[in-house]
């Protein structure tokens, strides 16, 4: 099904790739490095449904194939990961860490966003880094200071059932005293505390109660007796 | 899990003054090779397309598209 819209957008993505190529031969060979966009600007435009060019049969099948693309992907990199950790005893490096955890988090927070809905998905990212820090906080010994400042993303999360955006600007905060603190230890730890708590924190921040209230229209309705 | 969905669309175009799959995919919004897979059983189409195409022949859903009997 070719639209108008897909159209312009090809002719678009053609004028993008023509003006980076030239740039590259005439300026500087980095400028090779944006045409990486091009293989995946119209996916995404249709992910984010503003093309849509294809049937329902077309997206269920390039769905299909990318999930298996990204399973035997992430067989492969987490094999690599295990050799180089396990058996060859080594520190993973950073490309390899970056491969296998950033799908993993990306994975985990469109299911999230996709299957419970903006406030529900913010809350469960809210507790699950709250829990993986506050373990972590436990793990390095006894009762410290340490330990309250791993609890404080549960207590955001908790506060953020009744009162969302102050929940969700507590948690926005301690994504980026984390950055802080973390910031220097490495872009792993980072992309694990920091960054899903700002994002949540942003979420419920933006939301301010809207979901809360489809929550609980979805509930009156399914107490309603059936005709 | 996809269960296969036996479906009367191939017997309806032609009941239909053998109406073209080129033709049928341009009434419902999909490609032609779409109409192919949903003939062949290949493809089972969402409920919103399945009624789509109903509309088209002027029938309900459940008679074009049914499950197979069990046995």
């Amino acid at each position: 099904m070719k639209t108008t819209r897909g159209r312009i957008v090809i002719g678009a993505i053609l004028a993008y790739a023509v003006v980076f190529v030239v740039l590259g031969i005439a300026v500087d060979r980095a400028f090779y490095i944006p045409l990486v966009a091009v293989a995946f600007i119209r996916p995404l435009l249709r992910e984010s449904g503003l093309l849509s060019d294809r049937d329902e049969r077309q997206i269920s099948v390039s769905h299909r194939s990318s999930h298996i693309a990204f399973l035997l992907t992430m067989a492969l990199v987490a094999m690599l990961f295990i050799k180089k950790t396990v058996v060859d005893l080594e520190e993973p490096g950073l490309l390899l860490s970056l491969l296998l955890f950033v799908p993993l988090l990306v994975k985990f927070a469109a299911w999230q966003f996709t299957s419970r809905g903006r406030r529900r998905a913010a809350l469960g990212i809210g507790f699950a880094i709250g829990g993986f820090w506050l373990l972590f906080s436990m793990l390095a010994g006894d009762f410290n200071p340490q330990l309250l400042v791993g609890g404080l993303p549960l207590v955001a999360s908790l506060l953020a059932l009744r009162w969302e955006r102050a929940g969700g600007a507590i948690m926005f905060g301690l994504g980026v005293f984390a950055i802080y603190f973390f910031g220097e230890m490495s872009l792993i730890v980072v992309l694990l505390l920091p960054t899903p708590l700002i994002l949540a924190g942003t979420m419920l921040l933006a939301g301010g109660g809207r979901d809360q209230d489809e929550d609980q229209s979805e509930e009156e309705e399914a107490c309603e007796p059936q005709p | 899990m996809s269960e296969n969905v036996r479906n009367e669309v191939r017997k309806q175009r032609f009941l239909n003054g053998e109406m073209t799959q080129e033709e049928l995919a341009r009434r419902v919004g999909v490609t032609r090779q779409t109409i192919i897979a949903i003939e062949k059983g290949k493809y089972n189409p969402s409920v919103a397309l399945a009624l789509r195409i109903a509309r088209v022949f002027g029938l309900a859903v459940e008679q074009i598209f049914s499950l197979p009997e069990e046995e």
